[in-house]
């Protein structure tokens, strides 16, 4: 597995105006990495995700899945986007197998799969709710059990835990961190959070504001399994003294 | 539940103010009869009215399932066809220009006096409303799930399908209720204009004869009957869309 960005551009039409919202985006992903893109609001990351799912063209550059251009999204990658979509009248169980039962496979095995990963989730005995009756988190864990699910070898996590309060939000990371060790996946995830990046993260990429591109680029060698207490530690202050000043130095978005 | 309560109380008291009102004030039972009045025609002639209702059911009914299967396939076909939708709906939306009672008796021109006449006017008048609510539930479906299902590979059929028309199930229902009453009120239409069974026919005679009190005991089966019908499509969405109604509450 190996994903390539060549130099992406994408401008969206607002009207009579044009907003460049992604300029000379380059990225290298590799076999089982964790790289994440964080960067402010607006700067042209989800739209980065919707190019890589083929739900957007780019209109300058190429993005390359092991080596191939045209690649069919749902072959080769899970996509989580930023709402969880949970589908309101199906069960907790059935929304994460759709992928299973819109391809045509194996529904009973999927079904064994999906209730052996319901605890890992916390989600079990929640297996024939409906979403309705969720928390935000609950339904956000569904929708990346869904992504996981899906099998694919390259997923693609858009603020998977955006809504989530910090509590949960960190249970949430080690779980991802926990199913990422064991899956042996690809990632890469979004994030405006700088904590969440450095805490999951092989790779961070700094998205400046629109027009976005991958500026810096921040490499994490913090041992894992990492822990709680690896959040307090020495190399973790630092990096993330040095992500927030890189953050800080981008220019502010200029709509004028 | 405390609803049903309240529009009962309100429904006796409505009873009661009628019945005093007719009795000080000395209306002629021709014109207003006591409700007491039309009780007793109801307990006399329950079994001409049930022979008729049920006429006038059958009609009902199978009017409003034909215009719910047209409905819910030319809305998939529309769906799935958008050419077919976009030729097709504003041609839909201005055929409700034409009241249905005024095609009434074209329809009967050509189906004849039996059963078949009043089911199809039942149900052309169900058939609007469904097709345009089970269509804007589908508009209104999350776009981005849509997308989402095309990124897990899936066909454009199974969008339709496992996406856009669940989606549009509440639309459907709420339609559905709105449709069963009609549906009552279609089928008595198509017998005014001429039959020789069904609520409608009786409504008539009863009407021509001024027997005030047994019109309005045929009115009572009509309204007991629309209210059979909403509520049974009711307990039918409650059925099909646990999801919803649990969420409510
Ligand atoms: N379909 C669209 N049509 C027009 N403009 C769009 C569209 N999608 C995104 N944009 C614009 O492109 C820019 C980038 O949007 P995008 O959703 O990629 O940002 P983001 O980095 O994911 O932001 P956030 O962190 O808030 O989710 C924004 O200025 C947005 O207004
Ligand atoms: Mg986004």
């Amino acid at each position: 597995m190996n994903i390539v960005l060549d130099n992406i551009g994408k401008s969206y039409k607002a009207g009579k105006r044009e907003v460049l919202a992604l300029s000379g985006v380059s990225l290298n992903v590799g076999s089982g990495e964790f790289v994440s893109i964080i960067g402010p609001s607006g700067c042209g990351k989800s739209t980065l995700f919707k190019i890589i799912c083929g739900l957007a063209n780019p209109d300058r550059g190429s993005v390359r899945i092991n080596g191939s251009r045209d690649y069919r999204p749902g072959d080769v990658l899970s996509y989580m986007p930023q709402k969880d979509l949970l589908m309101p009248w199906r069960t907790v169980l059935d929304n994460v197998l759709l992928p299973v039962k819109i391809r045509g496979e194996d529904l009973k095995k999927g079904r064994e799969d999906a209730l052996g990963l319901f605890p890992l989730f916390g989600l079990e005995g929640f297996e024939s709710s409906y979403p309705g009756e969720l928390s935000g988190g609950m339904s956000q864990r569904a929708a990346l059990l869904r992504t996981v699910l899906a099998g694919r070898e390259l997923m693609l996590l858009d603020e998977p835990f955006g809504s989530l309060d910090a509590i949960t939000r960190f249970n949430m990371q080690q779980w991802l961190q926990e199913i990422w060790l064991k899956l042996n996946r690809t990632v890469i995830f979004i994030t405006h959070d700088v904590d969440e990046a450095i805490f999951l993260s092989d790779r961070i990429y700094v998205m400046s504001p629109r027009p976005g591109s991958l500026r810096d680029c921040l490499e994490v060698t913090i041992p894992r399994p990492r822990t709680s207490s690896a959040v307090i530690g020495n190399n973790f202050v630092k990096l993330k003294e040095k992500l927030i000043g890189l953050l800080a130095d981008q220019l502010p978005p200029s709509d004028s | 539940m405390s609803g049903c309560k309240g529009a009962l109380g309100g429904l006796a008291v409505f009873i009661a103010v009628w019945e005093l009102a007719v009795l000080l004030a000395g209306i002629p039972k021709y014109l207003l009869p006591p409700p007491s009045d039309v009780l007793v025609y109801i307990v006399r002639d329950y079994q001409l009215i049930i022979l008729h209702s049920a006429y006038t059911l059958a009609a009902a009914v199978s009017g409003l399932l034909l215009a719910v299967a047209a409905g819910l396939l030319l809305a998939l076909a529309m769906d799935y066809w958008p050419s077919l939708e976009s030729g097709l709906y504003p041609l839909l939306v201005v055929s409700q220009a034409v009241p249905i009672i005024t095609l009434a008796p074209l329809i009967i021109m050509w189906l004849g006096y039996g059963l078949l006449p009043k089911v199809m006017v039942a149900g052309l008048i169900c058939f609007f409303p469904l097709t345009v609510s089970v269509i804007g539930g589908m508009r209104a479906s999350d776009r981005e799930l849509s997308d989402l299902m095309r990124v897990m590979g899936a066909s454009r059929w199974q969008v339709l399908w496992l996406a856009r028309l669940p989606a549009a199930m509440p639309a459907f229902f709420s339609g559905l209720k709105i449709s069963a009453a009609y549906s009552v009120m279609g089928a008595v239409i198509g017998e005014w204009l001429g039959s020789s069974s069904g609520l409608g026919v009786i409504l008539l005679r009863f009407t021509h004869s001024y027997q005030t009190a047994r019109v309005l005991a045929a009115v009572t089966a009509i309204v007991v009957m629309s209210l059979l019908l909403f509520g049974l499509s009711e307990l039918v969405s409650r059925r099909v869309m646990p999801w919803h109604h649990r969420r409510q509450g």
